[in-house]
């Protein structure tokens, strides 16, 4: 009897140690899978970008604008053009915004209004259609608020991320309504630089256009990195940086990192590109040196004491050592800003404060009186 | 007991199997080049069209866009192995943009359609195909990657020309719109057949180029035909005329715009024009309008009757004709 | 009973794991990014935004690949602006940069940075291993957008591999390129592309541009790190690279690849091969399609040693080794045509064709590779007084022969050698006159060579690893060639005025890293090579001091093995 249990409870062991090897294979493989997380993760995150579209479909709007005319830049000749910089008509399409807060205000891309329609209105994803009010743009972001008239509606106001929390090489994905006006399209990419564009934007690969411009660029748990806007560094027209579209060059303003400049816009004022009223130009033979060739009349420039001559060496303490750097600094400031502005006068250094004005006001150009130009103070 | 093991035993080597792999689109791309192929028309020396298409039968049936290189008298097709045969074309719809090949070899890799499976935004999508025909002979076709952007009606046009496009599209956002690509596969990461890669059009909407998918619920309607189906009575003039639809088909024919150098244009039509009547034709909306001019023969005179502020007017128009084969001689650089 | 509560039991264990074990998706998906921004914050430092002298006016991206400033760009963008430009990086500043040596064939270059001890380099990769579907990252800086020089970073897949570029005649001809759908636009060009790990596996440089102008369609191409290596040499030697040719043209057949132009320049003549014959391989790489061999061949340089194996038209199989012609920039009627004048008339900054730009910046770069030679473990400064090796000498067919050499500079001393010569006389080598000073054999120049060849090996060693401890300028960094199985720096090093030695060291090791592993040596004398050379293999330590202890004697391109040595021991007096 002893013998018979005995065996019996030697083979019950034998039994529970070999489920207890094949469990632990079993860890191993898993552990196996965990390890290769990477895969995992890859087939998991469609499924991701689509929660995450979720969370934020109901802050994306559909902006469309009726009557206005078919413009040019903000050139204004009069004339109609049929093309801009290769970019055959400005989109004529639904176009995108998203909701900023609860009293109804909606931001987007100023790309959106060069046809100046006459009736703006912004459908939510509920259907319901509101008339909406252009208030402030600001041209150097190349973003405006619009503010639509609640009755009783409650807004979704979106998660907004600041541009600190933001890494390069996390994914980023892109959603505008731009395709049809109705479902959301989106695009998936990184981020592939910070501080781009006078320091104003955040750069990503994912498709930006006109499907977009105005929508939401999003990082994987929903929360909105930015705005979708056409940008470029070489030219601030309205419609530069739109012939980019989809070539994996695009760019967003974050909009947890500008409240003050919303707040702006928010109270219908526009905030316009910074100029100090001056032709520059590189010393021949030294092409670090960067002198004030012109100064235009009753520009900023010559309001702060500048004159033709003047060699530019510092600005904000940043060394201007090229033509590129002096048209860098410059661009991050604003109309209405002031900055400290370094200048050589043969053998004087001398420090003045500059407030930038609109491009109309720093270039204005008297006719009769020909404009005064210094000659090169000798070289000593 | 021992089934047990066994079991667990094979858990166990499958496990290993997945753990083992590390790139989630491999398997995908080697089966999809299997079933791609390249397609040249034009004989040799002349620069005449190209693009990809897929298998989808055994005895070397191939599903492709329509285009100028169908008209080939050199129609050719190289499969996988190199290998290149004469094709010839069994049928095409110019409203779906499909046409269906035939090359006389065996094809024993071919696509399936799954039709069971649907297809999600957000989706990794692969395109294979042929762009500026970088791939010659035995050498592998591009890949893309990218996401499904959305699913869609189209609305599309090439330069300036309107485009009808019947059926959904599959938008996504891996750059698809070049010339060579159309035809291609676009195959999910399990490997199945989503779609096949469509025409280089733009968006009407946005104006830019759109990088979309026949999705395969459309290829196998269109298998099914039996017959050509020939280009479809709908847009067939050009008036030049946008309408401002901002409530819809059943707001009033009021005109938003007038293309330059249009037929609306040389009419003397202008901008807040209301039209009443085409043809005695009476029109009470958008929807009335788009109806009538379907109707319209190019370059046959009509009638409109157009109100302008409080007075009627009646203007002369001759509609032009639009192409619906686009005549891309360039396109395919 | 007890069977259902082990099932149950086990069944429990399984889901405990894989509920335990699973993270959520948020979680694997963000895992994911960290790895890859992780892999971005390493490399980016090492991407730089090329410029010209107008310091922002124009420009494209450089990869920096070895911490003394080196960096990779595309030739195309270097052609911009000359010999100085400047170069950005991470750190947000500019550092002055000179351009080494140009591949116009190829579109690379290479320049170096100077202002920093030590800059930040990224790994170089294999591209052999690059598959269609991995994932490829690539840098740089297009469009100039980075005012702070901090690269534009863009993700994609390699979308086909051993792709071939037409160029410009013989310029900018991309072969077996790797294709992208990463986002490449202008500014790109001579930047990174990076594998998942953050190893380079190419420079970027191209891309297929249509109706939208230059911007990116999804099509980019890259030069493989492949093509890259084997110029590395070349470039920091200062040369206007020329790629190879066979001067041959191959097309497709019933039959395979055939031979159907033939130039009578043609190198394959001096193998036997004719018209008619087919290609079967060219350096190891089996040969199926004609464009897959011109796309092979363009990431060739002139002059190097291949292997060719063909088919003739009886069927017979044979093969034969060959350095590859020079391929011309010019047609043949520019160059005959030297009347007509170039149309954009700038002097001609980068010098001859195939030749080395400038001696100075040569020299300097091949004394820092002949101090990074691996003679040394620990670095040192004594100097021996003499190096002592005991070895066996085995020449196939014969009896193996013992030598004992001392080193002792000018009064090198053969102790001891068996067979063939007298056994208890001593032999002093006079180094300075490489005469051995005894009268039987001064006035034999034969049996002297015979001699000295057996020692060459243990004399030009030593000589080496005591110049390490000078300051040699006598020091020339002729290119890239192949040796001991490996690419590899060619360095002539000058002795006398009358006898140098040729040193090959290797450019990198089997895990990508930068070697400086001396291969091969030959002596040459009055300027008079010889096709022989030692292989070293079988580094061991002595001492402070690594020495081969497998030498083998070779001959030709295909370095045939006609004696070896074995070092048993080697004795340093200090």
């Amino acid at each position: 009897m002893m013998r018979i249990n005995r065996l019996l409870q030697i083979y019950e062991m034998s039994q529970i140690l070999k489920i207890v090897f094949f469990i632990l294979m079993t860890v191993i493989s898993f552990d196996g899978i965990i390890a290769n997380d990477e895969l995992g993760g890859l087939i998991v995150l469609p499924k991701v970008i689509r929660e995450a579209e979720e969370k934020v479909s109901e802050s994306i709007v559909t902006i469309e604008g009726f009557g206005g005319i078919l413009d040019s830049a903000i050139k204004g000749d009069g004339k109609v053009k049929s093309s801009v910089q290769g970019f055959s008509k400005p989109g004529e399409g639904p176009t995108t915004g998203i909701i900023l807060d609860k009293e109804g205000h909606i931001v987007t891309s100023t790309f959106n209004f060069i046809n100046k329609p006459k009736i703006i209105t912004v459908t939510l994803k509920n259907g319901k259609k509101y008339k909406a009010q252009l208030l402030g743009r600001d041209f150097t972001r190349k973003i405006c608020v619009l503010k639509i008239n609640l009755n009783d509606e409650v807004l979704k106001v979106p998660e907004f991320i600041s541009a600190k929390n933001v890494k390069v090489g996390q994914w980023a994905i892109s959603v505008g309504v731009g395709f049809g006006g109705v479902e959301n399209s989106i695009s998936l990419g990184l981020i592939s630089g910070k501080n781009r564009i006078f320091g104003k934007a955040i750069q990503t690969d994912a498709n930006i256009s006109p499907a977009n411009y105005g929508g939401a660029l999003m990082d994987v748990e929903g929360r909105i990195i930015g705005v979708c806007t056409p940008l470029s560094p070489v030219s601030a027209e309205l419609l530069a940086g739109a012939e980019w579209y989809d070539s994996g060059i695009g760019f967003v303003i974050p909009l947890a990192d500008i409240t003050d400049i919303l707040d702006t816009l928010k109270n219908n004022i526009d905030i316009q590109i910074g100029k100090i009223g001056i032709h520059p130009r590189v010393d021949r033979k030294d092409s670090k040196i960067v002198i004030i060739d012109l100064v235009f009349p009753d520009s900023p420039s010559e309001k702060a004491g500048l004159i033709s001559g003047d060699i530019i060496v510092s600005i904000e303490n940043i060394k201007v050592e090229s033509m590129f750097r002096l048209e860098q600094i410059l661009g991050r400031f604003e109309s209405g800003k002031t900055v400290s502005i370094e200048i050589l006068r043969g053998k004087d250094t001398k420090t003045v404060s500059v407030t930038l004005a609109t491009g109309s006001d720093a270039f204005k150009l008297e006719p009769e009186k020909p404009i005064e130009k210094k000659k090169d103070l000798p070289n000593e | 007991m021992k089934i047990f093991l066994l079991l667990f035993f094979l858990l166990y080597i499958e496990m290993l199997g997945v753990a083992s792999e590390d790139n989630i689109f491999h398997q995908a791309i080697e089966n999809a080049q299997k079933r791609t192929v390249k397609i040249y028309g034009g004989a040799i020396g002349e620069e005449h069209g190209y693009a990809s298409g897929i298998i989808v039968s055994s005895d070397g049936q191939i599903l492709t866009t329509t285009g100028m290189f169908l008209s080939s008298k050199a129609l050719r097709v190289t499969l996988s192995d190199g290998k290149v045969y004469t094709a010839s074309v069994l049928k095409r719809d110019r409203s779906k943009q499909l046409a269906l090949l035939k090359v006389n070899a065996e094809t024993p890799n071919f696509f399936n359609f799954n039709l069971s499976i649907e297809c999600k935004k957000g989706d990794w999508v692969l395109a294979v195909a042929n762009p500026f025909k970088v791939a010659d002979g035995t050498e592998e076709l591009s890949v893309n990657l990218g996401v499904i952007s959305m699913k869609t009606e189209l609305a599309v046009k090439r330069r300036s020309q309107e485009i009808d496009f019947e059926g959904q599209a599959i938008l996504i956002d891996a750059i698809t719109g070049n010339p060579g690509s159309q035809g291609g596969a676009l195959v999910g990461i399990d490997g199945n057949l989503i779609g096949m890669i469509g025409k280089v059009l733009e968006d009407k909407g946005t104006n830019t180029r759109i990088n979309y998918a026949i999705p395969i619920a459309s290829l196998a309607e269109f298998l099914l035909q039996s017959e050509d189906v020939k280009v479809k009575q709908t847009a067939v003039v050009y008036l030049g005329i946008q309408l401002f639809k901002i409530g819809g088909n059943k707001a009033p024919a009021f005109i938003d715009r007038v293309d330059l150098g249009s037929p609306g244009f040389l009419a003397g039509l202008k901008k807040d024009d209301l039209i009443v009547s085409i043809a005695d034709k009476k029109i009470f909306n958008c929807g009335d309008f788009d109806k009538a001019v379907k109707e319209l023969e190019a370059n046959v005179k009509v009638q409109v009757l157009i109100k302008r502020k409080e007075d009627f007017y009646k203007v002369d128009i001759i509609p032009t004709n639009l192409e619906l084969e686009v005549e891309d001689d360039d396109e395919n650089k | 009973m007890r069977l259902l509560f082990c099932f149950l039991l086990t069944l429990l264990y399984f889901l405990s794991v894989t509920l335990f074990g699973q993270e959520s998706s948020i979680t694997k998906v963000r895992n994911i990014e960290e790895k890859r921004i992780k892999v971005i914050e390493k490399i980016s430092p090492s991407v730089v935004c090329v410029f010209g002298q107008d310091q922002g006016g124009g420009g494209g991206s450089g990869v920096l690949f070895h911490k003394s400033g080196y960096a990779l760009t595309n030739f195309h963008v270097v052609q911009a602006f000359g010999l100085n430009g400047f170069g950005g990086i991470s750190d947000g500043k500019l550092y002055p940069l000179e351009t080494l040596g140009i591949d116009p064939g190829g579109d690379l270059a290479i320049v170096k940075l100077s202002g920093k001890d030590e800059f930040y380099s990224s790994p170089l990769g294999d591209s052999n291993k690059v598959k269609v579907g991995d994932f490829a990252l690539v840098l740089g800086n297009p469009f100039l957008l980075a005012e702070d020089y901090t690269p534009t970073v863009t993700y994609g897949i390699v979308s086909g591999i051993k792709r071939y570029q037409e160029g410009q005649g013989n310029l900018l001809v991309y072969g077996n390129c790797i294709q992208i759908d990463s986002s490449i636009n202008p500014g790109n060009s001579g930047g990174p592309l990076f594998s998942d790990f953050g190893t380079v596996i190419g420079i970027n440089g191209r891309g297929s541009f249509e109706e939208r102008g230059r911007v990116n369609v999804g099509l980019g191409y890259a030069i493989s790190m492949e093509q890259v290596i084997t110029f590395i040499p070349d470039l920091l030697a200062t040369k206007v690279c020329v790629h190879g040719t066979l001067n041959a043209v191959f097309t497709d057949k019933s039959d395979g690849v055939v031979c159907s132009k033939i130039n009578s320049n043609s190198v394959l003549s001096k193998g036997g091969m004719s018209l008619g014959d087919v290609l079967l391989e060219f350096d190891g790489v089996k040969i199926l399609t004609a464009n897959q061999f011109t796309s092979l061949i363009a990431t060739y340089p002139e002059n190097w040693p291949v292997n060719i194996k063909f088919k003739n038209v009886n069927n017979e199989i044979s093969s034969f080794w060959v350095r590859l012609s020079p391929l011309p920039y010019e047609s043949r009627e520019e160059q005959q045509d030297k009347k007509v004048k170039p149309a954009n008339e700038r002097p001609n900054i980068w010098g001859e064709m195939g030749k080395i730009r400038d001696q100075k910046l040569n020299q300097r770069e091949a004394n820092r590779i002949f101090k990074e030679f691996r003679f040394l473990t620990n670095p040192l400064d004594k100097k021996y007084k003499s190096i002592t090796y005991k070895a066996k000498i085995l020449i196939e067919n014969e009896e193996p022969e013992e030598i004992i050499f001392t080193y002792k500079g000018k009064e090198s001393q053969i102790l001891e050698i068996s067979n063939k010569i007298d056994k208890n006389k001593k032999y002093l080598l006079n180094c300075f006159a490489h005469k051995i000073i005894d009268s039987q054999i001064n006035e034999d120049k034969e049996a002297f060579m015979m001699l000295f060849e057996k020692i060459s090996f243990f004399y030009g060693y030593s000589l080496l690893l005591q110049a390490m401890k000078e300051d040699y300028v006598k020091i020339l960094l002729l290119g890239g060639d192949k040796a001991n199985n490996n690419r590899a720096y060619k360095i002539l090093f000058s002795e006398t005025e009358q006898t140098n030695w040729n040193l090959w060291v290797n450019i990198l090791d089997k895990d990508m890293s930068f070697s400086s592993q001396l291969l091969k040596m030959s002596y040459s004398h009055d300027n008079f090579s010889t096709d022989y050379g030692e292989n070293l293999n079988s580094f061991q330590k002595f001492g402070d001091c690594l020495f081969p202890t497998d030498i083998k004697l070779v001959y030709g391109l295909e370095e045939k093995k006609m004696r070896q040595i074995q070092i048993s021991q080697i004795v340093l007096e200090e």
